[in-house]
């Protein structure tokens, strides 16, 4: 005998789907207006660990915010990978090559420059001509707007020269860094704001994630909460050495982490960071690392805990 | 003497010499117009823009951006 009689459980049936259709529809409702709460697809499948681009995590994940003042130069190590991302200004490219001397770092599997402006390309010449690189990823201004400075010329010549595979970044690209993985968020669209075409990624490592923005401004959060993208992380190495240009509350919100990273130079020339953007991370309890107090930042993990150590 | 501009910082233009000394200018002191990209002069004491320095420099990096992306 059934537990229901045929009706019943026709009715259960519909029941059962109409249930299933609104879920959708909520979900995908919440991915077109951001601020409301709902999870992304995304998210719902990586937290019910159905996410295919999960793998087991092998040893220790390290990021390391190298202190090059105004600047940025990010240092990431997985097993036997080694990534970097910017080198800071002119000047800073020796000291990024003796960092990576002092770690160990033998050979660059991927480098990232994040967009053409100076203090994040300055120093790349001399690590392009001073380390082997596997792969370099860059994004690109339209034609018109094409950089002209001897930084960006002085780059280009040295990649060509040293023979480097080049790859324009294009969101949705996974970089295996070992058992971690680098995630491509943008740059999304074009813009005559090189700001704008930074090269966004979200690293993760078992439990624990990263979101590197480069000096991506508000626009670009914009299009970043609308485009569904798993944006969660336990750091945020915050956009535009913390200028109110970038860190939007709505997108501080989404982000969701609980240590932020800026990595800014003592007296900067620019007001760097901007006292609005602390304000906003202080409210949310977000513990603040800056370069120029903390020096050095290194974080470590084993995909589950989180070790933070500074130089100062 | 040849600047480049690689970008505004709110009121300071961020200015990039051929020796990639980097100079931060005050906005006002650009010529009208002037945007990231631009390559400048310095003469007399002012920054006067120069188009062709900027079209052939964007030239010659157009050509080595594209020999890049082929490879």
């Amino acid at each position: 005998m059934a537990l229901f009689n045929k009706k019943t459980r026709k009715k259960i049936t519909a029941a059962v789907a109409a249930a299933v259709v609104l879920f959708c529809l909520v979900i995908e409702l919440g991915q077109h207006i951001p601020g409301l709460g709902i999870p992304s697809w995304d998210e719902l499948f990586t937290n019910a660990d159905l996410s295919s681009t999960s793998v087991t995590p092998d040893g220790e994940l390290q990021v390391y915010f190298i202190d090059v003042g105004n600047a940025d130069s990010i240092l990431i190590r997985q097993g036997e990978a080694n990534a970097l991302i910017d080198a800071g200004e002119r000047g800073d490219g020796d000291d990024v090559l003796a960092y990576l001397n002092t770690q160990g770092v033998k050979k660059l599997d991927l480098v990232i420059a994040t967009h053409p402006h100076a203090d994040h390309i300055g120093g790349m010449t001399d690590v392009i001509n001073g380390i082997e690189i596997d792969k370099f990823v860059m994004s690109f201004m339209p034609e018109d707007e094409t950089p002209t400075t001897a930084t960006y010329l002085n780059m280009l010549t040295a990649l060509d020269e040293k023979n480097v595979t080049v790859e324009e970044a294009k969101s949705g690209t996974v970089y295996a860094l070992g058992t971690a993985q680098l995630t491509v968020l943008a740059p999304l669209s074009e813009s005559s704001e090189a700001n704008n075409i930074s090269v966004v990624t979200r690293l993760t490592f078992g439990e624990r994630s990263f979101l590197f923005m480069g000096d991506a401004e508000t626009a670009v959060e914009n299009e970043l909460l609308l485009s569904g993208a798993p944006l969660s992380a336990d750091v945020i190495k915050i956009g535009h050495h913390g200028s109110d240009t970038s860190s939007s509350q709505a997108f501080l919100s989404k982000v969701d982490a609980d240590h932020a990273i800026i990595p800014c130079g003592k007296g900067n020339s620019y007001g760097h960071p901007n006292a609005d953007v602390l304000s906003r991370l202080e409210k949310m309890d977000v513990a603040i690392y800056r370069a120029d107090v903390h020096g050095h930042i290194a974080i470590a993990t084993d995909g589950k805990s989180l070790d933070i150590s500074t130089q100062k | 003497m040849h600047y480049s501009i690689d970008r505004f910082e709110g009121d300071v233009a961020v200015l990039i010499d051929e020796q990639e000394t980097v100079c931060n200018v005050p906005c006002t002191q650009l010529p009208d117009g002037a945007k990231a990209g631009d390559m400048l002069r310095f003469e007399d004491g002012r920054y006067l823009p120069d188009d062709e320095a900027t079209r052939a420099r964007r030239e010659q990096i157009l050509r080595l951006q594209n020999k890049l992306r082929q490879k």
